[in-house]
Order: structure tokens, then C-alpha cells, then sequence
């Protein structure tokens, strides 16, 4: 546990995106400062790796090696009279910086070249192959030492993988990884680290430690995100108000149900973005469509049914034969079980257990207001796109999150589940969020929580 | 047991802290605590537990907690209490319609045939619960759960905290192999209580009261039950209790005179409690000291489910997965003044016979372009070689006018900048620059697009290139073999 950490340097020409693989690697969405602008990242600056309080990896960021053409030229022009390697003419050029005022950026590079252990070589593969490009190669092989070039940006459409891997194969690279700092993939992190394994032999286990945990984490935070959403759709979905059945206007109920179900939405969303390490401050409108922690679009606009696909129809014909559920579509709510007829209606109640004290509340005179079916799949398609795109958003991502609007399926049990939920609502934790923790209220949640991880499976394992 | 009990006060702590923490309500400490417990050298599990510890303090969980205990202890003493009393019920209720008349075989099914109903279904359920993978969800869990909370809410002064952490314990003595584990114990707890009701019951009845033990039958055949007589005095007999032999069991048949003689009531009396014994209250009492090492075990081993978003939040606040180190080499340069670019009014065409040269151009923009005569066309610069050939080139030029052609692409950094200074300062007279974009377009956003533009101004500007003698091209990108074909 005494080892110390592996001193690695990040760099690369200007906007190949350093910064961008910081933040990807260390989780902060705030490291730094990243733009299209040259020359943004204009010191060097560190962080460090940590698994259980112990740092594996110390990361520098270092400003671009904006000159590459310029500097090689100096490098190779010093003479000092003796034959020099590498290392030798790096360090005869930083003891005589003075000489080179324009190359101030580039020394701060080569320090750190010099110090390391280890460097990345951040290469932005949408570019061709330039003179620039060759040159930065020649000026990272004087310090002689390990190098993982990183191929950045493989995502994009026009990235030129292949000839820059053929390229950097070549110049004798050949331990290069592709890991995209905006299309986010733990596979690809996870060979990143594998190459710091093979190229670090005697700090293998030490890596293997930052890969496991990091595995670790990548799990739970998937699994804890599955929670949330099953947690959701249970709250809301067995959350019910008490409206006098003589009372008309119901305006206040519906406001009151519908301002509860958006706050629970609300921090599931938060959670959500807090579980992949997204502060809600941090991403403003035009990122995410969520605002402030929350969706831009209400849970209740008509428009949303449109854009998930959802077939309202089903739904409200029922509630429209049991003569109930006119605020259907526009409130996004339903009266049932006003009477037994809304019962059957399929909205509110699977003839579970709990009939009996539903038919009771017939009786007394009450109806009960919940969420309506289409309203609960909106919230449910949503929250599931937010996870999965979450989970493949580098740190360094600038571009609005991209939601597709097709149409998706539901899971198979979907029905059971509402029935469950439907017919115990004293599993809700609404309004305050806290209530007991029934033993088969956590048993469906598992359940539902394990179907997401099944259906998205292959992208959670990624 | 000890660090089994040790271990479950840090976890049900650290689940009432969960509980009052996610139902909204702040515990002003929390961030200190934080930062203390983020510096320890404890894993992130016993961090999680040490927090909570520090933090149950301020929310008197601890007492709240002991509350829930004493409830819950009270309300299985209750339990057991009434298990006995049934028990007691049951077996008297068994000799009240008799005389002085026993039907042996009758009283045992009383007094054993609910026991062994009930751990079937305790059998059934174990399997049920192991195969959905989660704790109880049977009967007794309900049953209990909604006792707890109907006796929480109804505590008289009590405190805001009292209900979750009620619910905590739940939560923890429900769930899993604790709650499995932990419902069996209490199962073979009520069921040794009703069968030791009965037993007592018995033997006060039998001290007090004389019975002649008979069986009866109506289908089945005498000796099959002599049999089963014999079968059942197996165990006793080892055990070294007194039991019935074939003449006295012959001889109790209903009508037969037998039964009433001393010795053979002594005989019945005794392997009915000996039964009661060996195949009630033992059995029970063996499961239940297996629940209690298996509830002790689990225990011991319970871990939080560390999965679950509050701790997975937790964990990165408290055990992070990177910490700063801050700025090592600061920038000591004020930063390049670049001028903010003065956006051209009218741009100045570029004359005819102006000589042209490409700079850092990749595939997507294939140089020269066709307008451009071969006499014109200065080549392109994509390294030191053909930079140093092409300032040559410019300063032969003399007067005539030098057209730099860029790409869109390109990042207009000081290497670039560098190069058409030493142009511009290579040649006599007025430079212009095209920017050149592709129909390939891998500019993203219009707003990338922009700033971009506005880097390129700048950069010009700060290279001496006036803004109305820049411009820009647009390439209708075409297969570039078919261009390399036609020279």
C-alpha cells in the first residue's frame, strides 16, 4: 500500500482535449476549463486518482503544445559542442529558457515530461495527419518514457482512427486506446488503465485496484440509478389523494397531486445526475434538458405522450366507458375508482388485496385521485433515456444531451407491477419521502429495478 | 454474539440516520463530520458507519432506537406469553369434552398436528423466500411489521425521529438473511411456547385428575394401530421412558378392559408426554437454536447495501474518487492580448494574379483548387521543409499580391500564428486569407462554427492581416482519388 502514486502527464497539441480526459478520468465535471478556443489551459494543473484515500494515479494537465513545428526546430538547432540525447537537449533548453521567450507553454510541457512516470498523448483523430502532428511525436520521444497515446474524439464522423493508428504504429506507439472524453464508455477507461498495467509492469496491482473500484462504482451507480427510477414509479405510481365525492371542483386536489408527482420527478432527476456525478448547477439549460435538476418539458404536457410513444388511448377509452376519467388527457389524471365501474377501468385497481377497503371508501363517500397510467409511463421512459444517457456522458461533454423521441416498449410486466402498485398505496413514500419499508414494496423494487438492468443490460455492462 | 450485536447497532444506526436523512431533514453536523471521517484510513463501509455514529448523536437515534428494541421486545414477549396460553387452551380444551375418557390418538393430533402444520408452512416459506431471493414476506413478517407500526404510532411523547427509525429496524430485522433468519427464531420461539403450554397444562391435569387412555377406530384395522403404538414408543423407550406394551395397548381398544388397569394408564400418560416432548418441544427447540446461530451469523456478516443512491452519494462525498492538486506550474505570462477581431465592413476582392498558398490543408480540403493555375500555386505548408520553401517563395515574390488559404478546421494556434507572421512580414505588400470550409462539415454547432470564425479573425488581426481582406470559401468536397486522377 506504500507505493506511491504514478506521476502521469497529459498532453497533446491545443484542443485535442487534456482538459476534457481530466475531467473524464477524475469525475469533475468543474477540473479546469474546456473550450473550442486555443490555448484555454494555459497552466499546469493536477489531480489525483484515489482508491480508499490512497492515490494511485497524479494526473497534470499541461497547456498544448501549440508550436510543435517551432519547438522541434530549437531543439534540434541547440549545439553546445557535446553530442546530446534526448533528455539531455530537453534539459539543456529548459536551463536556457531565456533564449526561447515565445516557447514558455512548451517548457511547462516538458517539465512535466521530465517528472513523470508515465505521459498521455491526447490526439484529437478527427484531424488529418499533419506536419504539426509528426513533429509533436518527434519532441515527446526525447524524454523517453512510457506513452499511451489516447485517440480522442473516435466517436465523431469524421475521426480518422485507423490512419492514426497506422501512423502513430509506425512512429513505434503501439499501445494506443481509443476513449472518447465525450461519448463516455468504462470499457474504454478500463483499457486505458490495462495499458498502464502492461507498460507500468512492477505497478500492476496497484492499477488493478483503481480498475476494480472503479468497476465497482460504475455498478452501484447504475444499480443505485435502476433503484431510483423503480422507486419513482412506485412512489408515484401507489400515491393517492382524498377528494370528497360530492365536491365538483377539484382543481386544488389535482394541483396539489400533479405538484407532488413533479417534485418526486424532480429528485429522482437530481439523484439521477448526483449518482453519475452531473451537479444539477453545473449543466444549464441548453445541456440537458433538465433544468435546475429538473425536466424543461412538465411531466404533464399532452406533448410528451407524443414524443415517448405513449398510447393514451387504451387507458382513457376504459375510464371513458366507466364514465370517469374526463381529465384524462388534459390533466394527465384520472378519477378512478369513484365507483366500482372506474375499478374496472384498469387504471386504479387490480382487485388486489386491498378491494375491500377501496369499495369502503365508496361507502364514505370519497374518491381517490392518483396518476394517471399514460402519465406514470411518461415518467418512466424519461427517467430510463436520462440513465442510459447518463451513462455514456464523458465529463467533458459540452453538447446537448440528444433524447430520441421513438417510441419505446414497456416491460413485459409492466401491467403486474401497476397492479401491485396500484392496489397497496400505503407503499408511497409521498408526499415527504419517507414511510416503512414493507418487505414486498422492497421486493418489487428489486424486481423492477433488476428488469431495467436486464433490458439495458448490454449497455450497462459497457 | 457480541460483535454480532455490535455490528447490528452500527448498521441499524447508520439505517435511521438513512431514513431521517432522504425524508429531507438536515443534520447541521453532517459536513464537519465529513471532513473528519474523509481523512480516516477506515474503508468506506466502516466511514459510512462512523458517520452515522457521530450523527445519531444530534438526532438521538440511540434513544429512539432503544425504544424500538424495548417494543419489539415486549411485543414478542406478548407474543410468547399468548402462544403459552393458547397452548394451555388447546390441551385443555382437549380433555374438557371427556370424562375421565382419553382418546390418545385424538389428544396427540391436537397437540402435535398444528405444530407440524405450522412447520410445514414455516418449511414452504424458507424455500419460497430463498428462491425470490429476498427476506420474508410471509405471514408473521406482515403480522409484526404492522404491529410495530400501529404501536409506534401510537406511543404516547413521541419523538419525530421514533417512526423512522421504527421503520430502520424493520427495514434491517425484515430483510434478507437477517429477516429469514430472524423470523424462523421467532416462529420457534412462539411454537416451543405452545407446545410447552400444553405440556404444563398436561401434567398439571394428569397430577391432578385420573384418565383411562383408549383409541378408537372405525375403518382401520387393530393391528396397523399397534403397530403405530409400538412404532411411536421406538424413541421413548431409548430415551428411558415407560411405555405401553402390546398387551396393555391391545387392551385399552375402546371397550376392552385393559385400558383402566394403573400400570397401563401410567404407560399411556407417559409416551403421550414423552411424544409431546421428543416430537414437539425438542425438534422446535433444536430449530431454534439453528435459527439463532444462523441469525447470529448473518448478522455478523451483514453489510449495508451499499448500492442503494444514498449511500452510492455517500460514498462519493466521503471517499472520493479524486482529490485536486491544485495548479503546479502557474501561467507567469499575461495572457496574449488578443485584440477582439473588428468584423469586416466590405471585403476587398482579391485581385487577379495573386499568388496562392495553402497552409496546414488536410485531404478535406484538396489543394490547390482548380481555379487555381499551376503558375499561381505556392504549394502547401505542412512541414519545417516546406515552410522554409515557401517564405522563400514569398520573398521572391515581390509585388505581387499572396493569397494564404486555411482551413475552417484548424485550430488557429500560436504554431499557425507563428508561420503567417513570418509570412506576412516576408512579404512586401497587403496579405490576404481565405478561410476554406468543407461540405464535409465536422464544425458541430453553428455557435462552434462562430467562434471559431472569431478565433481566426483575432488571430489574423494579431498577425497583421486586415479583416476586410479576409474571406471565406466554401469546398464541395469530392472524391479525392477522382481529383488525384485528373492531376
Amino acid at each position: 500500500m506504500a507505493d506511491t502514486a504514478i506521476k502521469t502527464a497529459v498532453v497533446g497539441h491545443a484542443n485535442a482535449g487534456k482538459t476534457s480526459l481530466m475531467r473524464t478520468l477524475l469525475r469533475d465535471v468543474r477540473f479546469g476549463s474546456v473550450s473550442n478556443h486555443p490555448g484555454t489551459t494555459r497552466h499546469v494543473e493536477g489531480g489525483a486518482l484515489m482508491v480508499n484515500g490512497e492515490p494511485i494515479i497524479d494526473l497534470y494537465d499541461t497547456p498544448g503544445l501549440e508550436d510543435s513545428m517551432g519547438l522541434l526546430e530549437v531543439l534540434e538547432e541547440i549545439r553546445p559542442g557535446e553530442p546530446l540525447d534526448g533528455i539531455e537537449r530537453l534539459r539543456y533548453f529548459l536551463g536556457h529558457l531565456d533564449a526561447y521567450p515565445l516557447y514558455q507553454q512548451e517548457a511547462k510541457v516538458i517539465r512535466q515530461l521530465l517528472h513523470s512516470d508515465l505521459f498521455f498523448y491526447v490526439i484529437d483523430c478527427r484531424e488529418p495527419i499533419l506536419g504539426k502532428y509528426r513533429d509533436e511525436i518527434k519532441v515527446l520521444a526525447f524524454a523517453a518514457k512510457p506513452v499511451i497515446p489516447i485517440l480522442n474524439f473516435v466517436a465523431a464522423g469524421s475521426a480518422q482512427t485507423a490512419v492514426w493508428r497506422e501512423h502513430l504504429a509506425r512512429q513505434g506507439l503501439h499501445a494506443a486506446v481509443e476513449f472518447d472524453t465525450v461519448v463516455f464508455s468504462f470499457e474504454g477507461e478500463k483499457r486505458l488503465y490495462q495499458k498502464v498495467q502492461s507498460l507500468l509492469e512492477e505497478r500492476y496491482d496497484q492499477v488493478q485496484r483503481l480498475i476494480d473500484d472503479r468497476q465497482q462504482r460504475a455498478q452501484m451507480s447504475w444499480q443505485a440509478g435502476t433503484r431510483c427510477i423503480a422507486e419513482l414509479l412506485v412512489d408515484v405510481g401507489a400515491y393517492r389523494l382524498e377528494a370528497p365525492s360530492e365536491q365538483v371542483d377539484m382543481q386544488q386536489e389535482l394541483a396539489l397531486l400533479q405538484k407532488t408527482a413533479r417534485k418526486a420527478e424532480a429528485r429522482c432527476v437530481k439523484s439521477l445526475l448526483q449518482l453519475f456525478r452531473f451537479s444539477a448547477d453545473h449543466l444549464d439549460a441548453a445541456q440537458l434538458p433538465v433544468a435546475g435538476g429538473r425536466w424543461q418539458a412538465d411531466l404533464f404536457d399532452p406533448a410528451n405522450l407524443k414524443q415517448f410513444g405513449v398510447k393514451a388511448g387504451s387507458a382513457a377509452m376504459k375510464g371513458a366507458a366507466a364514465g370517469a376519467g374526463i381529465d384524462l388527457l388534459t390533466g394527465g389524471l384520472s378519477l378512478g375508482l369513484a365507483t366500482a365501474l372506474g375499478a374496472a377501468a384498469g387504471v386504479l385497481l387490480g382487485g388486489g388485496r386491498r378491494f375491500g377497503r377501496d369499495i369502503s371508501a365508496r361507502v364514505r363517500g370519497f374518491h381517490y385521485l392518483c396518476i394517471e397510467d399514460a402519465t406514470l409511463q411518461v415518467l418512466w421512459h424519461r427517467q430510463i433515456q436520462l440513465l442510459t444517457a447518463l451513462l455514456d456522458r464523458g465529463h467533458a461533454a459540452q453538447q446537448p444531451l440528444q433524447l430520441s423521441a421513438s417510441s419505446r416498449a414497456l416491460p413485459a410486466s409492466w401491467e403486474r407491477w401497476l397492479t401491485l402498485i396500484r392496489s397497496n398505496s400505503h407503499w408511497s413514500r409521498l408526499p415527504k419521502n419517507s414511510g416503512y419499508g414493507d418487505p414486498d414494496r422492497e421486493k418489487l423494487i428489486r424486481e423492477i429495478a433488476d428488469d431495467i438492468t436486464a433490458s439495458n443490460g448490454e449497455q450497462a455492462r459497457r | 454474539m457480541r460483535r454480532g450485536k455490535n455490528r447490528l447497532d452500527a448498521l441499524l444506526t447508520a439505517e435511521a440516520v438513512r431514513g431521517i436523512e432522504e425524508s429531507g431533514q438536515e443534520l447541521p453536523a453532517a459536513e464537519q463530520i465529513e471532513l473528519t471521517v474523509a481523512t480516516s484510513e477506515l474503508m468506506v463501509e466502516e466511514r459510512i458507519l462512523q458517520r452515522a455514529n457521530l450523527l445519531a448523536a444530534e438526532a438521538d437515534v440511540a434513544a429512539s432506537l432503544s425504544r424500538v428494541r424495548r417494543l419489539a421486545r415486549n411485543l414478542s414477549y406478548a407474543a410468547i406469553a399468548l402462544f403459552t396460553l393458547l397452548g394451555a387452551l388447546a390441551s385443555m380444551q382437549a380433555f374438557a369434552h371427556t370424562s375421565a375418557q382419553v382418546n390418545f390418538y385424538w389428544l396427540l393430533f391436537i397437540l402435535l398436528g398444528i405444530n407440524l402444520a405450522s412447520l410445514i408452512a414455516w418449511v414452504v416459506g424458507l424455500w419460497l423466500s430463498k428462491r425470490a431471493g429476498s427476506g420474508a414476506g410471509n405471514a408473521l413478517g406482515q403480522a409484526s411489521s404492522f404491529l410495530l407500526k400501529k404501536l409506534v404510532a401510537g406511543m404516547g411523547r413521541q419523538r419525530a425521529a421514533d417512526p423512522i427509525v421504527a421503520s430502520a429496524w424493520l427495514g434491517v430485522m425484515l430483510d434478507g438473511r437477517i429477516g429469514r433468519w430472524s423470523l424462523s427464531r421467532l416462529s420457534h420461539t412462539l411454537w416451543s411456547g405452545y407446545l410447552i403450554g400444553g405440556l404444563v397444562m398436561i401434567l398439571l391435569l394428569f397430577a391432578t385428575r385420573q384418565y383411562n387412555f383408549v383409541w378408537e377406530t372405525t375403518l382401520l384395522d387393530d393391528r396397523s394401530f399397534v403397530h403405530l403404538t409400538q412404532l411411536l414408543a421406538v424413541l421413548p423407550d431409548q430415551v428411558g421412558f415407560s411405555t405401553p406394551d402390546i398387551d396393555q395397548i391391545t387392551g385399552s381398544r375402546l371397550g376392552a378392559d385393559a385400558g383402566a388397569l394403573a400400570s397401563a394408564r401410567k404407560n399411556w400418560a407417559s409416551l403421550l408426554i414423552a411424544s409431546l416432548l421428543l416430537y414437539g418441544i425438542v425438534p422446535r427447540l433444536l430449530l431454534l437454536a439453528l435459527s439463532s446461530a444462523l441469525l447470529s451469523h448473518a448478522l455478523r456478516n451483514a453489510r449495508l447495501q451499499l448500492s442503494r443512491p444514498y449511500y452510492v452519494r455517500l460514498r462519493q462525498r466521503i471517499m472520493p474518487v479524486a482529490t485536486p492538486l491544485g495548479v503546479v506550474d502557474p501561467d507567469e505570462e499575461a495572457p496574449h492580448a488578443l485584440a477582439p477581431p473588428r468584423m469586416p465592413g466590405d471585403v476587398l476582392p482579391i485581385p487577379a494574379g495573386a499568388y496562392w498558398l495553402g497552409i496546414e490543408l488536410g485531404p478535406q480540403e484538396p489543394w490547390p483548387f482548380p481555379e487555381i493555375a499551376t503558375r499561381y500555386d505556392l504549394g502547401n505548408i505542412n512541414d519545417r521543409a516546406s515552410q522554409h520553401q515557401a517564405t522563400a517563395a514569398v520573398k521572391a515574390l515581390g509585388g505581387s499580391p499572396l493569397v494564404l488559404a486555411v482551413s475552417l478546421q484548424r485550430s488557429p494556434d500560436r504554431g499557425l500564428g507563428r508561420i503567417i507572421s513570418q509570412l506576412v512580414a516576408a512579404h512586401p505588400r497587403s496579405v490576404w486569407l481565405v478561410l476554406l470550409e468543407s461540405t464535409i462539415n465536422t464544425m458541430g454547432s453553428a455557435s462552434e462554427r462562430d467562434a471559431r470564425l472569431c478565433d481566426w479573425y483575432a488571430l489574423a488581426e494579431n498577425c497583421g492581416i486586415e479583416a476586410d481582406r479576409i474571406t471565406q470559401r466554401v469546398l464541395v468536397a469530392t472524391d479525392p482519388r477522382h481529383r488525384a486522377g485528373n492531376g
